[in-house]
């Protein structure tokens, strides 16, 4: 086992059964604090207690962050039990990551503020500037060392005592006019800053999404993060880390929706037999189990890239943040039309943990850049995608190899981070040859279904190849990258298929990845005529090789430790 | 691809070509002095003229070199003078 999954597993055991009165986030909380909009403030006490802050803490800086797993994991634990308790407390990951992409000075004192167990926020965006960075109107000077203006919508804003802020340096318009400033109130002084209220929100709606404004506030000497006019580019490789660990949460609220669906087919009667033995039943709870593992097997193999491939993690989070928490969307309307009034009503317990989960995922989507920014910044890269590869004829199973996420990897490196992918992405290429290592000894319809999948890859990569450059991408672009999207899912599917050492269960067979790829190749436009064999035969396997209660996961045996 | 011979004027043409070919910018009144932020020119067609670069100078280049270099002028001088030390 590696480490982020024995430390995700010892996560697990610490937050026990949700359902009973000793869990560490119970279930009647999640939802009395979820309908009064309240804070988990216990839990996340809670959590501060057991020392999860040190996951977000690389261990060159005293932390235990050696792999990008690690947090995301334990993330998904929480977000399993209570996506709001992981929103609330995932954020310092997300407040103090600039720090260690930088590298330099700030980095130790913000591990010593992580450490220290105070809550770390990022303040990027601003009301009524949209997803543009460089409009940020908030503003530091560096001679006086004074900061004013504001930023909002930013989780934590109220409760966290730290803010890592893009604030304007410079008078012209541009990125170098960006810079990175550490906004401590507890170094500020009670009179610099003041809050906007916290905003109502869909999903996610106990967590502290408020503003703060800072007029004329103080921040001492030595608090910018990485040199001045160096913002900009900082965030932008930080958000390669962010948006793949953000993805962590859409699969906690799969995992939800998931137990809800196995409960329903386990518990439910219908025409005088149980629901599981009816066929259409099998299939349609089948289809939402193959979403589950395709979104598990992009998020593990999307994160494994920026320890193996780094410089591709600029198309790789685009990649990654619009697939799975788009996937686990299509994987809740599937579910809900599958439990029918059971998924609105808020009387059963599980029923309303998933009306919950539901909306909480559809925040999941905008967090760190909604889908239209993620699909922008791939379609910015089509020149690079359609490139020829670095190598000719990639080998798969050096490169599964390389993105195994049941391996050890190297302690996180950071310096790789590119801010275009210089050759595209290496799985993309290793389409074809990933294709011909699954197929010996598969049977005739998985065999079709890779064959499905390779066409149209290469007819995508042909499309993508042919777009023109553009600043104004249209629909036909918009469309081309959400392919893409799947495209690259479908890739890291076969990449955990290729290779060797699965821990146990299900991703030891080939069900998961053959209804996987059914529903990647659906989303195509190429849907197989025997998709419903596939997710039918994927949902008996998952009876077979899953106990009840237990995560349908490729990481089997992993909440077991 | 470019040769020893080749001029920082060369360059200039050479990107205002390219920037009048990715936008509605008309060539025209481009010179070594034009600022490519005011010609609409954003992060998209940086990473763009990026992939064109190494095309066709051969060299590996951030978008940042757009940042660092943002008039015309001035990036074919930093074009010119990584092709010169490659």
């Amino acid at each position: 086992m590696t480490s982020a999954l024995a430390q995700a597993a010892r996560l697990d055991r610490f937050l026990g059964d949700s359902a009973s009165t000793g869990g560490v986030i119970r279930d009647a909380d999640t939802l009395a604090l979820d309908q009064a909009s309240g804070f988990p403030g216990q839990a996340v006490d809670a959590l501060d207690g057991w020392g999860l802050h040190r996951a977000y803490v690389p261990v060159r800086y005293g932390g235990e962050l050696a792999d990008l797993l690690t947090p995301m994991l334990s993330i998904r634990h929480l977000a399993r039990r209570d996506l709001t308790v992981a929103v609330a407390h995932g954020k310092t990951f997300l407040g103090a990551v600039c720090a260690w992409v930088d590298g330099g000075d700030m980095a130790q004192h913000m591990a010593s503020i992580v450490l220290d167990g105070a809550p770390v926020s990022w303040g990027l965006t601003e009301s009524g500037r949209g997803s543009d960075l460089m409009r940020s109107s908030t503003r530091f000077d560096p001679e006086r060392r004074r900061l004013d203006g504001g930023k909002w919508p930013v989780n934590n804003a109220t409760r966290g005592r730290a803010m890592c802020v893009l604030a304007r340096t410079g008078e012209e318009y541009g990125p170098r006019s960006m810079s990175l400033v550490l906004a401590d109130k507890s170094e500020m002084g009670p009179t610099g800053y003041t809050y906007e209220p916290k905003v109502r929100t869909h999903g996610v709606r106990g967590a502290d999404i408020s503003g703060i404004r800072w007029d004329d506030a103080r921040v001492p000497e030595g608090r910018l993060v990485g040199q001045p006019g160096y913002g900009l580019e900082i965030v932008l490789r930080s958000l390669q880390l962010t948006r793949p660990s953000c993805t962590a949460l859409s699969l906690g609220a799969a995992d939800r929706a998931v137990a809800e669906v196995r409960g329903f087919m386990a518990s439910r009667s219908a025409n005088g037999g149980r629901l599981r033995d009816v066929p259409v039943a099998r299939v349609e709870a089948g289809s939402i189990y193959a979403d589950a593992l395709l979104a598990e097997a992009t998020s593990l193999v999307g994160a494994r890239h920026v320890g193996a491939l780094p410089g591709e993690m600029a198309l790789v989070s685009g990649l990654v943040k619009f697939v799975v928490p788009a996937t686990v969307d299509d994987l809740f309307r599937d579910a809900t039309r599958f439990l029918g009034a059971r998924s609105q009503i808020v009387g059963p317990r599980g029923a309303a943990l998933f009306e919950k989960a539901a909306r909480d995922n559809r925040v999941v989507g905008i967090f760190d850049g909604n889908s239209v920014v993620n699909l922008h910044a791939i379609i910015n890269q089509f020149p690079v995608v359609a490139k020829s590869p670095l190598a000719a004829e990639p080998d798969a199973r050096s490169i599964a190899g390389q993105l195994d996420p049941g391996v050890d990897v190297l302690p996180l490196d950071l310096d790789g981070l590119r801010l275009v992918a210089r050759r595209g992405s290496t799985l993309i290429h290793a389409v074809q040859a990933l294709v011909e290592a699954v197929r010996p000894g598969v049977n005739a319809p998985f065999a079709r279904a890779l064959e499905v999948y390779a066409i149209a890859t290469a007819a995508l990569l042909r499309d993508v190849a042919a777009l023109p450059r553009t600043a104004s991408p249209g629909l036909v672009h918009f469309d081309a990258a959400r392919r893409l999207a799947y495209v690259f899912a479908g890739a890291c599917c076969l990449s955990l298929l290729v290779q060797s050492g699965a821990p146990s269960g299900l991703a030891r067979g080939t069900e998961w990845a053959h209804a996987a790829l059914a529903r990647v190749s659906q989303r195509l436009g190429h849907a197989l005529d025997d998709a419903d064999a596939a997710y039918a035969d994927l949902c008996v396997a998952a009876d077979e090789m899953v106990a009840p209660g237990v995560v349908v996961s490729l990481l089997g045996g992993w909440l077991d430790g | 691809m470019t040769s020893a011979t080749t001029t920082t004027d060369d360059i200039v043409a050479w990107i205002s070509s390219r920037v009048s070919e990715y936008g509605a910018v008309d060539a025209g009144p481009l010179d070594a002095g034009s600022v490519l932020a005011e010609l609409g020119f954003d992060s998209v067609y940086a990473l763009t003229l990026c992939g064109d670069i190494e095309d066709h100078y051969g060299l590996e280049v951030e978008p940042t070199i757009v940042w660092d270099h943002p008039t015309i002028g001035a990036l074919a001088q930093a074009i010119r003078d990584r092709v010169e030390s490659s």
